[in-house]
């Protein structure tokens, strides 16, 4: 489902001073060259779905995950840090996100990691 | 199944815990459950109803939390207790329904949690003595030949020397440097003036008093600890293998002879403690021999124990009977009675007040180098006699040539020996000026006079060093070179079929550079196989050197180069000893430093304490019963071995609690080892009796056990072994045993041979790939993360397995 990305990618790059660069096999986008904020999971290792893995508030993580789990999970590596994973597509079948949703779940991410001063431009 | 047998009931969640399990987790499993926020199979298969099987997941070492495990941000804790226990995903304010059912058991608590974890830092010596035991590569039983009954027996009068040593080690420390020396030359701090004060006999009585604390504390360490862990049982109802001592039924319980371990060693450092305490010449001097005739008396009394074949952990192991027997009775008493003589004659000293026309404190010189010499004599016979077992026939499936129990040994009286020596030089230098020579009678004024062992110490350190430094240049450079070999691009791979190129099935020249990135890292993880020999290049020329210049020292001879090689060695020493007594003080204030070197402890005592009773407790002795009960609640056991099952204590628990409890069925049960949790797991099976095994999957990730396990400990991992597990797991089911091997892991490996045991390493091994593609590397600069030995659980590429050995249980 390359439009999912497409859209994501969108979402990512309407915000200040946000850049795409690939890091470990994976777009990812990044604040000022430097900050990691969205990274997409296309079918990372073989897994069975498309997801992004974000940056997310303290808690968010465990309350997405306990309301909705076929939609939200805790991405391998960066799931000690509070970071949230969330499905775009599975292999199985599964509902097209609510992209406003996603929306804010992008900039809650920007807000996480960005500096003071461009975090309060979102 | 016989009908007669009473069933165990079904389960409850949150056994015993309405509230939780500890100040820190105040869930309530049963609120959590009842409101369908935790995947569980309901009693009635109603809608909540989850995965037929069950997943059991054990972590390795550092203890990850159970979030990691369950790869779910909120966990609740269904069983155990808030040191260890069970874990389920929690899905707080939402609906667990299709959700995966999958239980963890954290276990990392029991070597982290506790405070006194950080003193075991001084024990590595007594913790490798234990693992030496049961790296004796002669299998134990009923006919066992006579070396190996023999090759237990010297352990065991190693770790007595050890333990003589430590406390010879800590008398020169305290009687010999502070109370003897540095007193009255004024070498002390200010602080302590009051004592500097007192005459020779009342400060010899209070160093001689303080190394009896000491003892207490080792004994306490020691009692605490079989408290705790080596109380847990599961009982006589295993189907015992002769060929496999781990299917014993109390191969995990080691009260006993730890109990009758510590009694002997306990009189050996009495003994030490008297010895110092009549030895300084003063009046009364019958009293004197009397006292030493006794010490010595205690320490053959000791020898003999120890080396008695009922001090054998294996051979206690045998005696159904839980009463004491009377030989038991009689070490106890001998104990108490030589810890009384000691302590009165030390007392006595103060008013008993000794000569002080001797530089040192008599007997120090002599009592240290007479241990060292017993320590590495011993080693060396030990190592006579696992040798004419000839180990090595068994070729690739043993590590150092089988001789990996006489290193082990070799390795902690080294270990135990420069420690000591540093220690003592370290010390010495804060509270004066050190001489380290041989008996010199020309010493006098301020210098502090050591014993000839820390100045061969010393010379020991610098080869270490030296050895140290040339082991990691080797393993470096054939690293790079293997890394080339197996990561070089040719025309035709089928010519090396263990190379990347090979492996991936790669013929795109722009893998090339991917190619060799991966092979240096398949490289690295390789040297894993070169542990034994990388410690055998440390340990031998050290010990042999250090052994060589006190042997020299006693002939007289003293060379200038070598003096200039012990200053050196001696301050390298200070050094190495003052770093680790930081690090020991980060230890006691963090647990997060705690963690930190968890893993030594996760490695080093999963196997009980068989030769070492003061050494570091056995993990396993707790986590193995633990399981096995909980495994066997389950899948749903019948209750076996009467009212001591500990699955029907844990029913009752859970039913004191039972009322308005959502009740789960019985279901089949995979269980999921990692690294560390594999031989838990393989322990686990061996346990456990034959149809609940029948209700059982076995999957391990990152395995050490045939790599190091199999290949360190053959008598007990050894191949025939492990293929007594795979046929537990293997029926008209198929084969119920998968073994994931990352080529890239440094730690896991194969279960089986694929040289010498192609049919079952067919069966059970299975590669998946890291990475899982190769990559070009001119156009992807930023190529995929290779995991190596980490992050198993949520590898896609083992979902798979797990999803096909589930379905071979519930299938049927």
């Amino acid at each position: 489902m390359p439009d999912a990305v497409a859209k994501l990618r969108a979402l990512c790059l309407a915000l200040p001073e946000v850049i795409e660069r690939p890091s470990h096999g994976e777009a990812c986008f990044f604040i000022r060259d430097k900050k990691q904020f969205v990274s997409v999971d296309d079918h990372h290792h073989g897994a069975a779905h498309l997801a992004f893995w974000c940056a997310a508030p303290p808690g968010a993580q465990e309350a997405l995950v306990a309301s909705d789990p076929d939609r939200y999970f805790r991405p391998p590596y960066v799931g000690h840090r509070g970071w949230l994973g969330v499905l775009l597509a599975a292999d199985g079948g599964l509902a097209e996100p609510d992209w406003a949703e996603i929306d804010e779940i992008v900039r809650d991410a920007y807000r996480q990691v960005a500096p003071k001063t461009l975090a309060e431009l979102v | 199944m016989d009908v007669e047998t009473p069933q165990l009931g079904p389960i409850t969640i949150g056994m015993g815990a309405g509230d939780g399990f500890s100040a820190s987790d105040l869930t309530n499993p049963r609120l959590a459950t009842l409101a369908g926020e935790v995947p569980y199979l309901a009693l009635d298969g109603s809608t909540r109803s989850a995965d037929p099987v069950l997943e059991l997941r054990i972590h390795g070492v550092g203890g990850a939390p159970a979030a990691d495990n369950l790869e779910t941000p909120a966990t609740i804790q269904v069983a155990g207790d808030e040191t260890a226990g069970f874990y389920r995903a929690w899905y707080p304010g939402g609906s667990a329904a299709g959700q995966p059912r999958r239980e963890a058991y954290g276990w990392g608590g029991l070597n982290t949690r506790a405070t006194a974890r950080a003193f075991y830092l001084l024990l590595i010596a007594f913790m490798l003595i234990n693992m030496a035991h049961w790296a004796l590569p002669g299998r134990p039983g009923k006919q066992e030949p006579l070396t190996n009954k023999i090759s237990r027996a010297v352990l065991r009068l190693i770790g007595l020397a050890v333990t003589v040593a430590f406390f010879a080690t800590t008398v020169t420390l305290l009687a010999d440097l502070v109370a003897w020396q540095a007193a009255p030359r004024g070498g002390l701090p200010s602080w302590l003036g009051w004592y500097a004060r007192r005459d020779t006999g009342p400060r010899l009585a209070v160093a001689l008093l303080l190394v009896l604390v000491v003892l207490g504390g080792l004994i306490w360490l020691s009692f605490r600890t079989v408290r705790d862990y080596e109380k847990w049982g599961t009982e006589a109802f295993t189907e015992q293998d002769e060929g496999w001592l781990l299917t014993h039924a109390r191969f995990w319980r080691g009260e006993r002879s730890v109990n009758r371990q510590r009694n002997v060693h306990v009189i050996a450092a009495s003994a030490v403690v008297l010895f110092f305490a009549a030895l300084p010449d003063s009046s009364a001097n019958p009293v004197r021999v009397v006292l030493l005739v006794v010490a010595a008396a205690l320490g053959a009394a000791a020898i003999g124990l120890a080396a008695a074949p009922w001090a054998d952990r294996l051979h206690l192991a045998d005696q159904k009977s839980q009463d004491q027997q009377w030989s038991e009775v009689l070490v106890m008493w001998a104990a108490r009675f030589a810890v009384a003589v000691a302590a009165g004659a030390s007392l006595a000293r103060f008013w008993w007040r000794p000569g002080h026309d001797q530089h040192a404190l008599p007997g120090d010189q002599l009592m240290l180098i007479c241990v060292t010499f017993a320590e590495f004599g011993l080693v060396v016979l030990l190592t006579a006699v696992v040798a004419m077992q000839a180990p090595w026939r068994a070729r690739r499936e043993v590590m150092g040539f089988g001789l990996v129990g006489p290193l082990l040994a070799l390795l902690a009286v080294t270990v135990g020996t420069i420690f000591g020596t540093s220690l003592t030089l370290a010390v010495s230098n804060l509270i004066g000026t050190p001489k380290v020579t041989t008996s010199d009678p020309k010493v006098v004024g301020e210098t502090l006079l050591l014993p000839s062992t820390v100045y061969s110490g010393s010379v020991g350190m610098i080869v270490a060093v030296l050895a140290l430094v040339g082991v990691a240049a080797y393993l470096a450079g054939w690293a790079n070179w293997e890394g080339r070999r197996l990561g070089g691009f040719v025309d035709n791979p089928a010519q090396h079929s263990d190379s990347v190129q090979a492996v991936y099935a790669s013929s795109d020249r722009r893998d090339a550079g991917a190619a060799l990135a991966v092979g240096k890292i398949w490289a690295r993880s390789a040297l894993t196989d070169r542990l034994a020999g990388a410690l055998a290049v440390l340990a031998i020329p050290t010990a042999a050197l250090f052994v060589a210049d006190l042997i020299a020292l006693q002939l007289g001879a003293n060379p200038k180069f070598l003096q200039k090689v012990a200053t050196i060695g001696g301050t390298i020493g200070v050094f190495v000893t003052l770093y680790f007594l930081t690090t020991l003080r980060a230890a006691l204030l963090s647990a997060s430093k705690r963690r930190h070197f968890g893993f030594l402890w996760d490695v080093g005592t999963f196997w009980p304490r068989a030769c070492h009773p003061f050494g570091p407790p056995s993990y396993a002795e707790r986590t193995i019963p633990e399981v096995v009960t909980r495994v066997r609640r389950l899948v749903g056991d019948q209750v076996r071995g009467g009212t001591d099952d500990p699955a029907l204590a844990q029913q009752d628990a859970e039913q004191r609690h039972a009322s308005d409890v959502p009740l789960e069925r019985h279901s089949p049960v995979l269980l999921t080892g990692y690294s560390q949790g594999t031989p838990i797991s393989i322990a686990v099976m061996a346990q456990l009796p034959a149809d609940v095994r029948s209700r059982l999957s076995l999957l391990t990730l990152a395995a050490p056990i045939r790599r190091l396990y199999g290949r360190a400990f053959p008598a007990y991992f050894g191949p025939d072994q492990l293929a007594k597990v795979r046929g537990y797991l293997a029926d008209e089911r198929g084969m119920r045993w998968r073994n994931l091997v990352r080529r890239s892991d440094y730690i896991g490996g194969c279960a089986f041979d694929p040289g010498s045991r192609r049919e079952d390493h067919n069966l059970v091994d299975f590669y998946i790939n890291d990475p899982p593609t190769l990559w070009d590397s001119d156009n992807n600069p930023s190529p995929p993360e290779l995991h190596m030995h980490a992050d198993w659980f949520p590898d896609p590429q083992v979902r798979p397995y797990a999803v096909q050995l589930a379905n071979q249980l519930s299938d049927a």
